[in-house]
């Protein structure tokens, strides 16, 4: 065998066995849960910066509220303005690092609150903030199931550590959109507190799925539901001063 | 001008500013306002006490009140105005002292707060103004704040006074903080010391679920430098722990605050903390702590040790909000329980009423003045 002959058969063998490993790793990916997660976990935030104003409308106990917030976020921080009904109107909701604070008009400074406090009906003051279930979780893939029609993969998500916002979760992500589309959340001694539903009607910069609606419902009394909807989310930088603890109530 | 007509004046006034600035074309999106209009009527059940001699403080027992808030804010861009100017009007029915059995109306208009502040950008603020300036995670008191210990945590309907500040902050990054703050007159805050000029350079990091300050702080009275701070960690999704403290400047001893919260599954939640400051007063009665121990009338705490627990559901029945809390003073063994009721009526009002009772003898901090008070009223914001 000539020397050229050799060099193309090791460059041959060289290409055929990148595009074997490259698909074997997208194959890996495809199959890996945590890659899975992030993926889902991305359409549910932004890591450069994202505003929008959300409507939450919740049915309690056969009475209905509604609140309309301006958001403001960037990776896992935000900052959540109340703009309506009036009465609730200069409320801020601050979360950064995980650490969350409240401040209204009249109170002298920012509370400390804890991410379990909830926001309005069903949603807690966490549920604002994007998911990072591919960090906070240990996951496993616990079936194939269904969704409106859907496919997905169920996966079974434990906490790694006490600062998760929920002990365990099965979450329904959509096998071709690469999304999560249903959560059943709960509590360490094994209760269902609550599942989600979630749509994706808005787009992300890069044209991907982006949230656009969570159905909150309570396990016990279905009937108590809340709807956060994500109106017109803009894709832009957020400065630092917006989300700073010492500018809170200036 | 009578008080009554003065108050509706500075209202239409104070409308007409708003409805013409946020109907103007290019300030619509540029003028935030908030006015909350307050009806309020007080009780308050008077001791005869050293501390209160025949009401030599002139204490009604009763009064009835008008407040109007507005907070207008107004966003140029780089540049940034606020303000939050106040009208008071009280009628005033005494029944103890001198005044016994007479009626007099009060008006005062002021401004609590205000603020112009330049955005440089990189993070970068410069701003001064007057400002109820408060920091640090605690409900009791702020031992950290060298400026102003109290924290309006009492009664949120009670506005804390403003001071005037000079300040400059560098938001270096989402973890770091750098603040410059100058203290340079007392405001509205009726200190009785005399006032000095203040100081104080302000560190914040915020780590991953924790967070700290570093406060450094001096004063043209007593230059020695004055070390204080606070901290925070979120043990939980539920738990909550902190802690404030101060070492040195002008009241010398240490002060240190301890407390942590819970947060129960229907999101009302329990906080408890405990404060200790060595230079607290230990004298037995409490008219001696301000006659020789130097205490500030306007100190909301003068004595050494206290703790506190605070139990809170912000949605008890749909748009009921309760908060109950109790203060011990451990060292003369008096208490003070707070009631705070808040009732949502629309999207608009909110009915409103605080109730204390003091639990200790006249010579004690809680019960040297009131037995019990009561605020209770109508708030509705426009």
């Amino acid at each position: 065998m000539s020397g050229a002959c050799m060099r193309l058969s090791l460059r041959t063998w060289a290409a055929a066995a990148a595009i074997v490993s490259g698909a074997l790793a997208c194959a890996a990916a495809a199959d890996d849960p945590v890659a899975i997660l992030r993926r889902a976990d991305h359409a549910r935030g932004n890591p450069g910066g994202v505003s929008f104003h959300m409507r939450i409308v919740s049915l309690e106990n056969g009475r209905t509220s509604q609140l309309t917030v301006f958001v403001q976020a960037r990776a896992y921080d935000f900052l959540c303005e109340e703009l309506d009904p009036p009465k609730y109107k200069g409320q801020k909701l601050l979360m950064v690092s995980g650490n969350m604070w409240f401040s209204k008009p009249g109170l002298s400074k920012p509370i400390a609150i804890s991410q379990r406090q909830r926001l309005m009906g069903q949603a807690a003051h966490g549920d604002i903030a994007a998911t990072n279930y591919a960090d906070e979780y240990d996951a496993v893939v616990a079936g194939e199931d269904v969704v409106d029609g859907e496919p997905c993969t169920l996966f079974d998500l434990k906490a790694r550590t006490k600062k998760a916002t929920y002990d365990r979760i099965r979450y329904w992500v959509s096998k071709e959109r690469i999304v999560g589309v249903k959560a059943e959340y709960f509590t360490v001694s094994g209760k269902l507190i609550k599942t989600a539903r979630m749509e994706y009607a808005n787009r992300s910069r890069s044209g991907g799925p982006f949230i656009s609606a969570i159905e909150i419902r309570d396990s016990l009394i279905s009937e108590n539901v809340t709807i956060m909807t994500y109106i017109e989310p803009r894709f832009d930088d957020i400065p630092p001063g917006i989300l700073s603890l010492d500018r809170l109530s200036r | 001008m009578n008080p009554c007509r003065r108050i509706i004046l500075a209202w239409i006034v104070l409308s007409a500013t708003v409805v013409s600035a946020a109907a103007a074309e290019g300030f619509r999106d540029r003028l935030e306002y908030r006015v909350e209009t307050l009806a309020l009527g007080t009780y308050l059940d008077l001791r005869e006490s050293s501390m209160n001699p025949g009401n030599l403080l002139a204490l009604p027992r009763y009064q009835a009140g008008l407040d109007l808030r507005p907070d207008l804010a107004l966003d140029l861009g780089r540049i940034g105005l606020s303000v939050r100017p106040r009208l008071e009007l009280r009628n005033r029915w005494y029944e103890e002292g001198a005044r016994a059995g007479t009626r007099d109306w009060a008006d005062s208009a002021y401004v609590n707060e205000w603020r112009i502040e330049a955005r440089l950008g990189r993070g970068l603020y410069l701003s001064y103004g007057r400002e109820n300036l408060q920091w640090g995670p605690s409900y009791l008191i702020s031992p950290s704040n060298p400026f102003n210990r109290g924290n309006g945590e009492m009664n949120p309907r009670t506005e804390e006074p403003g001071l005037d500040y000079a300040w400059a902050t560098w938001i270096a990054d989402r973890r770091w903080t750098f603040s410059a703050i100058a203290n340079t007159d007392e405001g509205r805050l009726q200190a009785r010391r005399e006032f000095s000029r203040g100081y104080a350079f302000k560190t914040d990091c915020t780590g991953e679920r924790w967070y700290a300050s570093l406060i450094l702080s001096t004063d043209e009275e007593d230059e020695r430098l004055a070390k204080s701070g606070f901290a925070g960690w979120n043990l939980s999704d539920a738990v909550l722990v902190h802690g404030e403290w101060r070492i040195g400047g002008v009241r010398r001893e240490p002060a240190y605050l301890l407390g942590g919260s819970y947060t129960f599954g229907g999101g009302s939640f329990l906080v408890a903390e405990f404060f200790h400051d060595r230079s607290g007063c230990l004298e037995e009665r409490i008219w001696d702590c301000y006659i020789k121990g130097g205490a500030d009338m306007a100190d909301i705490l003068v004595r050494r040790n206290y703790v506190m627990l605070q139990w809170t559901d912000p949605e008890l029945i749909d748009s009921v909000h309760l908060t109950f809390r109790w203060i011990r003073g451990l060292d003369d063994h008096s208490d003070r329980m707070i009631g705070i009721y808040e009732h949502e009526i629309g999207e608009r009002t909110m009915l409103f009423a605080t109730g204390g009772r003091d639990m200790g003898a006249t010579w004690d901090e809680f019960g040297s003045i009131a037995s019990g008070a009561v605020m209770a009223g109508v708030s509705v914001v426009f």
